[in-house]
């Protein structure tokens, strides 16, 4: 898995390298952007885009790996920003993801109603 | 801490309540979905859950990760503007008229139960929050209840902001922090008018001066961009960003010499190491590759 990922990385730089060298020169000829001048400029803009770009291919692959439409995983990953790319990239499966309390059955269930009960949580009104 | 102890409340006796906020029932796992309908829909952008599960729902974790709902925002060129950690700029947005998605933990520190609701309503008197969450249009909570929720969640929220307009209780922190987002994922028009907006309440805000040169220039606003970085670098003389894009405009405008000269001000203000530095000397290079020639008039500093 892990030899995988890497090689998946490898692949992303070699094949992003080559298709947006000649990009990054002609379209934005040395400008550096607002995001790398308030962080203060910890890297060089090029290899910033190279790791945002490579943190957007793995994101998407674990996205679609969680059953998202590769489409919408690519679509998706193109709106977060550099910083949310790297909180995401490997976490996703730790982070907050807000659903809702339907999937609480069994014991557990009898758990939160007693928690419920004495006030430690508060989850049976909003269902 | 009481709501009403937020100063945005001070003199606001009678209960605020955002009656005009859309609600959509949630549906199974889709609290992501519903919640974000809500905030696009009051925002005067209508969107239907069902739309939004393909954008912002994860099969695989049963529910919807926080940037995502963000990402979904900035799709429709739109600003998410987060209120984190701020009960106070949180009851500033209901006061002002914006509804406030927020995040719950509903369960423990250590079982969480992740939850998406939306702060609809306020009653100071009665120390109590309204919410669209779930199946129900009006969720009462006490204020005590809601902030031991919303605070095993880090207290993390946000307001669909229209660019152009303002939210409340404005923070130039946060504010910049969302139109960054905005430039990051190429929505340069709408960026350039959220800097622009942020401009005319604080107009020698640095960051604000900083990302409009960088919209505009994004833009093929050359003057537009070069105005903006003039009025930064006359604020800031020696940082090498600014410096830099300057320097990098002024060639492009045929001010050719000022721009070496500014350029070469940016390297001497680095130390040897600094990553910057490749970013800079090539500017410099690319300056001193073109047609040499007098700069014309135009090219020196704007008087203040």
């Amino acid at each position: 898995m892990r030899r995988l990922s890497f090689l998946r990385s490898v692949v992303a730089i070699v094949s992003l390298a080559v298709t947006s060298l000649g990009f990054v020169q002609a379209a934005h000829a040395g400008i550096i952007g607002t995001h790398q001048a308030v962080q203060g400029v910890e890297h060089a803009a090029t290899v910033e885009k190279l790791q945002t770009l490579i943190a957007s291919e793995e994101v998407s692959a674990q996205l679609v790996a969680l059953g998202v439409d590769p489409a919408w995983a690519a679509e998706r990953v193109a709106s977060l920003t550099p910083e949310e790319l790297a909180s995401l990239d490997g976490q996703l499966e730790q982070l907050p993801a807000g659903g809702s309390l339907l999937a609480v059955i069994g014991i557990v269930f009898v758990v939160l109603l007693i928690l419920e009960i004495t006030g430690v949580i508060d989850i049976f009104k909003k269902v | 801490m009481q709501i009403a102890d937020s100063p945005a409340l001070a003199g606001v006796v009678a209960p605020v309540e955002l009656d005009a906020t859309p609600f959509f029932p949630q549906e199974a796992l889709q609290c992501g979905p519903a919640a974000l309908a809500t905030v696009l829909g009051a925002a005067g952008v209508p969107a239907l859950p069902a739309d939004l599960v393909p954008e912002v729902f994860t099969p695989g974790l049963e529910g919807s990760l926080q940037p995502e709902l963000l990402g979904a925002v900035r799709r429709r060129g739109l600003l998410p503007y987060e209120v984190s950690g701020d009960l106070r700029s949180l009851v500033a947005q209901v006061v002002a008229g914006s509804p406030v998605l927020i995040l719950q933990n509903l369960g423990l520190e250590s079982f969480p139960i992740w939850h998406y609701a939306v702060v609809v309503g306020l009653d100071p008197a009665a120390n109590r929050i309204i919410l669209r969450s779930g199946g129900e249009a009006r969720l009462i909570m006490s204020a005590r209840k809601f902030l031991r929720t919303w605070e095993r969640a880090d207290r993390w929220g946000f307001v669909v902001v229209r660019p152009g307009e303002l939210p409340a209780a404005i923070e130039p922190a946060a504010y910049s922090r969302a139109v960054i987002g905005l430039e990051s994922v190429g929505r340069f028009a709408e960026a350039a008018r959220a800097w622009e907006a942020g401009l005319k309440i604080t107009p020698g805000q640095p960051v604000y001066l900083f990302g409009l040169g960088n919209a505009r220039y994004a833009l093929d606003d050359l003057a537009g961009a070069r105005a903006a970085w003039e009025h930064y670098v006359a604020l800031r003389p020696e940082d090498p960003s600014g410096l830099n894009n300057l320097a990098v405009a002024l060639g492009e405008l045929g001010c050719r010499e000022r721009g070496m000269s500014l350029a070469e001000r940016a390297l001497d203000n680095l130390p040897e190491a600094d990553p910057a530095r490749t970013e800079i000397s090539r500017s410099l290079q690319t300056l001193r590759a073109m047609p040499p020639g007098r700069d014309a008039g135009n090219c020196q500093a704007p008087r203040p």
